[in-house]
């Protein structure tokens, strides 16, 4: 066989290469369901490639088991548990929206208590450095759920979680309204997000934008009859108010068409 | 007196046949094919009751992720097993020569053990994909519908026709595997030699994407001929994971799918013309 070998070599390497044209095709729709498929690095390759390529079906159920190691490491307050085992936990099975956001959360809001705590407490911690460990926990998150993006470039809830940790750890109006914007944009978003960009608009003193956003948004949103939570009159109430607060005249004032 | 002349043997479909049928039933008898069909069909049912461990996704993909997992794992054992054991086993046992005293070619052997292996993988496939199914369909029947609080949280249908095509590829990488197998199989002195190849092959045939984007895309020079060596040697086994069904079976996921099952069956003929070249130059 060891006079045999190269001429198979040869054989499956041409094979492979006729083949190219068959494969290319069908390997992008793959990687488009599957962006995790794609390659990015050696580094990624021995991890995530390797993970995902090996346990195929089976990653769901492996990346459940890690999760509850996840849950109880958090329940021990044990902060480097908690952060290996979400990152395992997203390596084997990136697809599930849920592991990404609620890992952004138990490093953006959970871990500072912790890492306060273990430096003495509230009462001993300078507010400033308390301050620090929150905005450095928090930026952590948001790294943390940017990477899903590789996997889930339109997941809305991603977008929605960043701009709330920008909100509320960062202080970061502007960026936190690009996220909801962004989020409003994918299919399938829910239909707060819309609204709440505009608010949040609203908040930054730019009324016109607010009020083009909501007048482009109301004819797309279903009746309450249809889907309350659409909340088109609460929407069509804002209209009104930034009409008011625009002073905008009488026939220039959105008029909604009926359905 | 003179003895007659006797002609070249012909290529035969029917001793072909023949061959396929005893390398079935052979194989079906075998402890492996009762024990890895119970084994995964229970796996996916018993994914109904796993349920509950779910944390991540929709219930419905992590039942159909179940499935395919069994499908695959057990798929891959039982192909590699059985093909090793109805080859390597006639070989070791020395049954291959009555068989090939016989006006039998070598060709029609090597054909014959795989359409036999072939068949016994086709109807694990089957098995398990019916399962699937009918696992899918309790669960709709059972499922809480969600409220229409978000677009994104309406109930999905069952992916009935998606599982089927999935469970088609299936069946048309493990041809593939099969041929690969038999290859190995054509050169291996043991069983244990062969078995141990076939699994390692199966393992980076389902990593030989890596390789193939290292050639693309990676750093320096080892690796990108390494990873173009692999890539260009071995079929994507990947491919045949029918991720891209998850959109739906419209008629570009079909024509996809099409496209893979001529892949998987344009490589199995490579591989099998390999192993009847192989196996006709090896001396028993």
């Amino acid at each position: 066989m060891r006079l045999h070998l190269p001429c198979v070599v040869a054989a499956l390497a041409v094979t492979g290469l006729a083949l190219r044209p068959l494969e290319a095709p069908a390997w992008a729709a793959q990687v488009r369901q599957q962006p995790g498929l794609e390659w990015r690095s050696i580094e990624g390759a021995m991890g995530q490639g390797i993970t995902l390529g090996l346990l195929g079906g089976f990653r769901a159920l492996a990346a459940d088991l890690l999760w509850l190691r996840a849950n109880a490491n958090w329940e021990r307050c044990d902060l480097a548990g908690t952060h290996s085992a979400l990152a395992l936990v997203t390596a084997i099975d990136p697809r599930p929206v849920a592991f990404w956001i609620n890992g952004a959360r138990m490093i953006g809001y959970d871990m500072p208590y912790w890492r306060i705590d273990a430096a003495g407490g509230e009462a001993v911690v300078p507010a400033g450095v308390a301050q620090r460990i929150m905005e450095t926990q928090a930026r952590a998150a948001v790294a943390h759920l940017e990477k899903a993006f590789v996997h889930l470039p339109d997941a809305a809830l991603i977008h929605i979680e960043i701009a709330n940790l920008q909100l509320q750890r960062l202080g970061d109006l502007a960026g936190a309204t690009e996220h909801y914007r962004r989020a409003a944009l994918q299919p399938g978003a829910p239909f707060y997000a819309a609204r709440v960009y505009a608010e949040l608009l609203r908040r930054q003193g730019r009324h016109r934008a607010a009020y083009d956003w909501l007048v482009a948004l109301h004819p797309t949103l279903p009746t309450e009859e249809e889907n309350p939570f659409g909340m088109a009159d609460t929407v069509l109430g804002r209209i009104r108010e930034l009409e008011e607060r625009l002073a905008l005249a009488p026939v220039n004032r959105y008029q909604p068409r009926r359905k | 007196m003179s003895l007659p002349q006797v002609g070249p043997l012909r290529f035969s479909v029917h001793r072909v046949g023949v061959l396929a049928g005893h390398a079935f039933l052979e194989a079906v008898r075998q402890r492996v094919f009762q024990f890895t069909t119970l084994l995964a069909g229970l796996l996916v049912l018993g994914s109904l009751g796993l349920r509950e461990l779910d944390f991540g996704g929709a219930e419905q993909k992590f039942v159909i992720d179940f499935g395919q997992g069994a499908l695959v794992l057990f798929g891959a054992v039982l192909t590699i097993v059985t093909t090793v054991q109805l080859l390597g086993g006639e070989l070791e046992n020395r049954t291959v020569l009555p068989v090939l005293a016989r006006p039998v070619r070598r060709s029609e052997f090597i054909c014959g053990k795989f359409l036999g292996a072939w068949a016994v993988v086709l109807v694990f496939c089957a098995v398990i994909t019916v399962l699937l199914v009918a696992a899918l369909w309790l669960r709709q029947t059972t499922s809480v519908v969600a409220p229409a609080e978000a677009p994104m949280l309406r109930s999905a249908a069952a992916p009935y026709a998606g599982v089927l095509v999935a469970g088609a590829l299936q069946a048309v990488k493990f041809g593939l595997l099969t041929a690969m197998v038999l290859l190995v199989g054509t050169f291996a002195q043991t069983n244990l030699f062969a078995q141990a190849v076939s699994f390692l092959v199966l393992a980076i045939c389902h990593l030989q994407y890596l390789a193939r984007d290292a050639w693309l895309d990676g750093n320096g020079w080892f690796e990108r001929v390494a990873g173009g060596f692999v890539g260009l040697v071995f079929p994507n086994f990947q491919l045949f994971g029918g991720e891209f069904l998850a959109g739906g079976t419209d008629g570009a996921a079909l024509l996809v799918a099409a496209r893979i099952g001529a892949y998987g069956v344009v490589y199995t003929a490579v591989f099998l013309g390999l192993a009847v070249w192989s196996f006709r130059h090896r001396e028993i």
